[in-house]
């Protein structure tokens, strides 16, 4: 768990994952029927996953589903903050002309 | 390439406010205060919430209490017990034994039916207002007597070969001598009627627990707040600080969010029994659930400090305005200068025809 932590704390989400993965694979493949999902997950959209993938085995009830929409939420907010921030990156917006 | 990104970074340079050297202390101060805060509000979370519920007797009861009136869990409970008693009891081969030779092959049809009618009767009764009182009751009881073995003021009488030992025999012994079932093992783990709720090492470690828990479960939160608070008070942009120290919250307790939902879910998932794990999950997501909407809390005061100090700055579009109006009226004030021409109404210089000079 302190691993994990740290790996979501240090790295984010992706990370996070692998670690997770690598320390309880059973855990990981007994939650998915399929490799596309959380491989798609995993690339698109991390913390909807790994909220996902802590929630899930505990039954998805009541207050679990908040706690899934906060991920879907941080989702949407790296993508929507990356959009807002691009012009801060030089060239962030437009390629440059020589 | 070269030329450009150095043009760049020099145009950057230029824009750059100077950054004001005598507060570097302060901001290292800050930024101290705030890891500080980070660390202590993360522990605070959870050290108030156990305080508070798994300490606490009233607590524990009001968290634990409603779980037996949950109609899944009576109905697994229910269930488990009709049949653990039916197959102590046989009831198959007694219904054969009453049955005509004829009809005996309808003991087992029977003995289904009258399971499932046990089934429904042991749900409903589990689930009346007597029963949660019987259930409330031992839930305090027991609460009161694990609490008072942590914090070491345990009677020996639960004390065997120095485990925490919850002794079932006697109940055992009941059902055998009044209602003739012999043989009977509700709770598996229980070896000889006695359950072994924590060996001697587990409840010297819970111990230590405790009793640090008792010690920190409020100094914890008043020495975040103690921490944050002193983070404001030396920083040199307040507003800014507000805004980190919203941002640390957030981010403590999306991370704490998804740790307690991992750590729930893999508590259950090494729980091999079936039987143990359903109402293992029912009395997990009871208990977690207030610690889940506690966090949730902090993570959206988090998000409104991020908010409100975002939003207590001046207006940008405001300020631009103020500082072109501040212009003006300095140029016209050089421009009215004692000497110089009167400005006209338009507070341009006054007219003078094109023939004259």
């Amino acid at each position: 768990m302190c691993c994990f932590v740290t790996a979501l704390l240090l790295f984010g989400p992706r990370v996070a994952i692998l670690v997770w993965w690598l320390y309880s694979p059973l855990y990981i493949t007994s939650l998915f029927q399929t490799w596309i999902w959380p491989i798609l997950g995993w690339f698109f959209l991390p913390w909807t996953t790994l909220m996902y993938m802590a929630v899930a085995p505990a039954g998805i009830v009541g207050f679990d589903w908040i706690l899934l929409g906060l991920g879907v939420f941080a989702d949407m907010a790296s993508y929507f903050g990356g959009y807002a921030e691009r012009r801060r990156v030089p060239y962030g917006d437009r390629l440059p002309t020589y | 390439m070269t030329d450009e990104n150095d043009q760049q970074a020099g145009r950057s340079t230029a824009a750059r406010p100077a950054a004001p050297g005598r507060h570097t202390g302060r901001n290292w101060a800050v930024g101290i205060l705030l890891f500080l805060g980070l660390v202590l509000l993360t522990l605070a979370n959870v050290a108030f919430w156990a305080y508070f519920t798994l300490l606490n007797t009233q607590g524990w009861v009001a968290t634990v209490g409603p779980v037996s009136q949950d109609p899944a869990v009576a109905k697994l409970v229910g269930q488990y017990v009709v049949g653990q008693l039916f197959e102590a009891a046989d009831v198959q081969g007694l219904t054969k034994e009453t049955l005509p030779p004829e009809l005996q092959i309808l003991a087992g049809p029977i003995t289904v039916g009258l399971e499932q009618l046990a089934d429904e009767a042991a749900t409903r009764l589990i689930m009346t207002d007597a029963f949660n009182s019987v259930w409330v009751a031992f839930n305090r009881t027991g609460h009161r007597i694990v609490m008072d073995v942590l914090k070491g003021r345990g009677d020996s009488l639960y004390f065997q070969e120095g485990d925490l030992v919850l002794d079932f025999s006697e109940v055992y012994s009941f059902l055998e001598d009044q209602l003739g079932v012999e043989d009977v093992n509700l709770i598996p783990q229980a070896e000889g009627g006695r359950l072994v709720l924590m060996s001697s090492y587990h409840v010297a470690v819970l111990q230590e627990v405790v009793s640090y828990l008792n010690t920190v479960g409020l100094l914890l939160p008043l020495l975040t707040i103690v921490a944050l608070g002193a983070a404001v008070w030396v920083s040199p942009a307040r507003r800014q600080t507000v805004v980190w120290i919203g941002l640390v919250i957030a981010v403590a307790m999306f991370v704490s969010l998804i740790a307690f939902a991992a750590a729930r879910s893999s508590a259950l998932i090494s729980i091999q029994d079936p039987f143990v794990r359903e109402l293992g999950r029912a009395l997990i997501n009871a208990l977690t659930h207030g610690l889940m909407v506690q966090t949730f809390f902090f993570l959206v005061l988090g998000l409104l400090l991020i908010v409100g100090g975002w939003q207590a700055a001046p207006d940008s579009a405001l300020m631009r305005w103020e500082a072109a109006r501040k212009e003006r009226e300095a140029a016209r004030a050089v421009l009215e200068r004692p000497g110089r021409e009167p400005l006209d109404e338009a507070g341009r210089m006054g007219h003078t025809s094109p023939g004259t000079t």
